[in-house]
């Protein structure tokens, strides 16, 4: 299953709008898209140490950077390319299935309010956890308002749809892993 | 991503520094908005301030415009769940943005903007709530956003000499493993021992000068010579207990080399047989109490950035040094450490690299080699007679006259007889600055911004950083260049910008800015925001979403190059003109003769419309002709910037028809 949302990922990057397959999307970075997830996912004053989930430690130098010495800066790694794609994926995978497993062993401190929508969404396949609100608060608070409304509707429907019947562990990592791994929570824009 | 970023430079660099040395011898809870509440999308619809109800597709676009706003004015940090959306939702967009830069952490995007303009942006400002040391490293960067945040002057940017914010002293390990001796102590304990030992050097010769009898004058004298001899064991036993950025600052404040340079003159007038014995006690006794009490000054001020006394936790926690606590008492040069290994100077290449950056951070002049106007006057040396290479080389090398004194790091060697290189080589200081020497009809020195190599009226000249300072406040060059990298900030660096749009954007800018700089700056930060390519989810990089008000968009040339063929060529180039110019108008954009593209209507000697390729290749013959014949604007001085932006379109279009018609 999740090789299929991987090839669903790929496949979202490649039927982005003429418009933005026009240009040279960047991915944010490692940086960036950390502090995304600790702002809206972690308590506050406490962000995730998200470093444990990148294959090496210096890898996410490859997933698009700012940070050198003794040169001037600018932006490097960030034009997606096969191997950062895999790093992304390894790193994300990890980061989705410690989300997962939250449902039944913490692995990563939440944010209250976000936990209160994960336990909702643990008692997945129940009917509460599909409500319409319960999906809709997981999506924008992990993808925030990155992506347009129809994204989320698709996510949704894929889920409500490949999903219905799965254990709860599987598909909320599969939920964040679909989410985290979408170009426009990964793109610059 | 609480992982420091440790760099440490090479060891080579320590080698370096050492040789400059010796060759001179929480939480954030109330920061947040107010009235915490939900975060969670509504499903209903809300009223807001201009537009309205919104709801659907505009109220989530809504919430993705504060989501990306939170973001951009809060140090990267967007919405939380501490945020209250549905309060920010009915506001308008100006109110929201003006309500972020109300937020601490709006200091924190100033600094990331402003670190973005001088080419050395990071990828986070903080780890774990510390700001990474490399920040300190810019003070006017600091310096400017401080004063942003208070609406002072944020031109301050533009300081090239100012403060000094030294970074909290450095807890991590140092990599080097500790000395004999050393080992367990803590790096604030070494650092401890190490100035302490350094002030006992100097309190032992003072001790014998003090000692009751008195020493022998030759004696004295001996210890004195000595101590003043022994900058090649004391600066390594000071630096073991400090890393890399720090020891560039004992350095440039002379914090060892000062007193013991002092000492030498002191020792060697005193211990002449001239001197009366009395003199010279008196003159060796006060001199080690002077090293002493500046050593002491120094260390004891250093001291106060021990990282338990001082980890500011905003932009307008940084502290000053007090550089009055140095020997040398000087302003700090902005250039820290990390452009001193950037743009490091070498016995050939006479500071352009330093004058390549100057021009490229706050002229946005890349340095594209598109000719020059012939000079009135014979220019002299290779790069003057040649003029492939005197097209950058005219602009470059007045520019690099402002560094002309400043060797290796940065280090000032105005004092000295001879300049050092980061290659490690030197010269005689005269008879290298005197490369610079102005011929008759300039000022003294050939230093400056230089916008004409045949107009010198049009030209900026100055000798000093100050000078240099001077022109980077008051070149309208700069202004667009800061408006211009401000667009790239927020919009995206890849952006195309109407020309136009730029031009009124820095318009207002300017006005605002003689009032008051920061409020000037926070305004334009406002109009980007509002503006439309802004609000792009998936924007067109190669379009133009913004324009000037009250210009009309049409059928014309690209938005890229519209404004500035329509400011510089159709004054002549028009479809009015009754002479040989009106062969080409460049407010026309027609369709080409094989039907595939689009160009300017313009016509050959039998008035046949030339093919896109044929008429490309014209314009870019005219714009980088050296000939003030043939050169276009003619009798005109065009901006640089607009010259680069112009040629490089046309040898992008020019390349891309051959490579398309290419069998």
């Amino acid at each position: 299953m999740m090789r299929a949302l991987c090839s669903a990922a790929f496949v979202a990057l490649l039927l982005q709008p003429a418009g933005a397959m026009a240009q040279s999307s960047q991915f944010k970075g490692w940086a960036a898209v950390s502090r995304e997830l600790s702002i809206r996912l972690a308590p506050q004053g406490h962000p995730f140490e998200l470093d444990e989930f990148l294959p090496s430690g210096s890898m996410d130098e490859l997933l698009g950077t700012w940070t050198t010495f003794g040169t001037e800066h600018r932006f490097r790694n960030g034009t997606p390319n096969a191997l950062n794609m895999t790093i992304w994926h390894a790193a994300l995978a990890g980061f989705a299935k410690a989300v997962g497993q939250s449902c039944t062993s913490p692995r990563l401190m939440f944010h209250e309010r976000f936990l209160t929508t994960l336990r909702t969404l643990c008692a997945w396949p129940a009917p509460a956890a599909k409500e319409e609100g319960v999906l809709l608060a997981f999506w924008t608070s992990v993808m925030g308002y990155n992506a347009g409304e129809h994204e989320y509707a698709a996510w949704r429907d894929f889920f409500l749809r490949e999903y219905a019947n799965q254990p709860a562990t599987e598909t909320v990592a599969a939920m964040t892993f679909a989410i985290t791994m979408h170009p426009s929570f990964l793109l610059n824009r | 991503m609480a992982r420091p970023r440790l760099r440490r430079a090479q060891l080579g660099v320590v080698v370096v520094l050492a040789l400059l040395a010796l060759a001179g011898t929480k939480a954030r809870r109330g920061q947040m908005l107010v009235n915490p509440a939900t975060a969670q999308p509504g499903a209903s619809a809300v009223v807001e301030e201009t537009e309205g109800v919104l709801e659907g597709a505009s109220l989530w676009q809504k919430r993705w415009w504060i989501d990306r706003t939170a973001r951009l004015l809060r140090g990267g940090e967007g919405l939380g769940p501490e945020d209250d959306l549905a309060a920010l939702l009915p506001l308008s967009k100006e109110r929201i943005a003006r309500r972020f830069m109300l937020d601490e952490r709006f200091g924190d995007t100033i600094l990331d903007f402003n670190l973005f303009f001088l080419g050395f942006k990071s990828d986070q400002l903080k780890s774990a709530s510390a700001y990474d040391r490399t920040v300190f490293d810019f003070p006017n960067a600091v310096a400017a956003a401080q004063a942003l945040l208070k609406d002072g002057d944020y031109f301050k940017l533009f300081d090239l000499e100012g403060p000094f914010y030294m970074a909290p002293l450095r807890s991590e390990p140092l990599d080097e493993p500790p000395q004999p001796g050393d080992e367990g102590l803590t790096l604030a304990q070494l650092r401890s021992k190490a100035m302490r030992e350094i002030e006992a050097v100097f309190a032992d010769a003072l001790a014998l000068a003090q000692a009751r009898p008195a020493p022998r004058l030759a004696d004295l004298c001996k210890a004195v010579e000595a101590l003043a001899d022994s900058g090649q064991t004391l600066t390594p036993q000071l630096h073991r207990a400090f890393d890399d950025a720090e020891i560039f600052a004992l350095i440039r404040g002379e914090v060892l080399m000062q007193p013991l340079e002092m000492l030498a003159k002191v020792a060697e007038k005193a211990c002449d047989e001239r001197t009366a014995p009395a003199a010279a006690r008196r003159s060796l006794l006060e001199g080690l109490e002077s090293a002493l009490a500046e050593i002491k000054r120094a260390f004891s001020a250093i001291a106060e950035f021990e990282p338990d006394r001082y980890q500011p936790k905003s932009v307008l926690e940084f502290k000053r040094f007090a550089l009055s606590a140095f020997p040398t008492k000087q302003k700090w040069l902005s250039f820290g450490f990390e452009q001193g290994m950037a743009l490091g100077n070498s016995s050939t290449n006479f500071n352009r690299k330093r004058a390549a950056y100057v021009l490229k951070r706050f002229f946005c002049d890349d340095l594209i080699p598109i000719g020059f106007e012939s000079p009135q006057e014979h220019v002299a040396g290779v790069h003057g007679s040649q003029t492939s290479c005197y097209a950058c080389h005219h602009k470059l090398d007045p520019m690099a006259g402002f560094f002309r004194t400043y060797g290796a790091y940065f280090f000032d060697y105005a004092r000295s007889p001879d300049i050092i290189f980061d290659d490690l080589a030197s010269k005689d200081r005269v008879l290298y600055e005197a490369v610079w020497k102005a011929a008759s009809k300039l000022p003294a020195w050939n230093i400056g911004y230089i916008r004409s190599a045949r107009f010198q009226s049009y030209n900026s000249y100055g000798t000093s950083m100050g000078d240099l300072a001077r022109i980077l406040r008051t070149a309208p060059e700069v202004k667009r260049c800061l408006v211009k990298r401000l667009h790239e900030y927020i919009v995206a660096e890849d952006q195309t910008i109407d020309r136009g749009y730029l031009d009124y954007l820095t318009r207002e800018f300017e006005a605002e800015a003689a009032v008051n700089a920061s409020r000037a700056f926070k305004s334009t930060i406002v109009r980007l925001l509002q503006s439309a390519a802004y609000d792009q989810r998936d924007a067109d990089p190669k379009r133009c979403y913004d324009a000037a008000p009250g210009s009309l968009p049409g059928e014309g040339p690209p938005c890229r190059v519209a404004f500035i063929l329509s400011k510089n060529c159709a004054q002549c180039h028009n479809a009015g003109a009754d002479d040989e110019a009106a062969r080409l108008d460049v407010g026309s954009w027609i369709p080409a003769p094989d039907g595939q593209r689009r160009i300017f209507r313009h016509l050959d000697d039998k008035l046949a419309q030339l093919s896109a390729r044929d008429s490309l290749a014209r314009v870019i013959e005219r714009l980088s002709s050296t000939d003030a014949s043939v050169r276009m604007p003619k009798g005109r001085v065009m901006a640089g910037d607009e010259r680069q932006e112009l040629f490089l379109w046309a040898q992008e279009e020019l390349a891309r028809i051959l490579e398309q018609t290419r069998p």
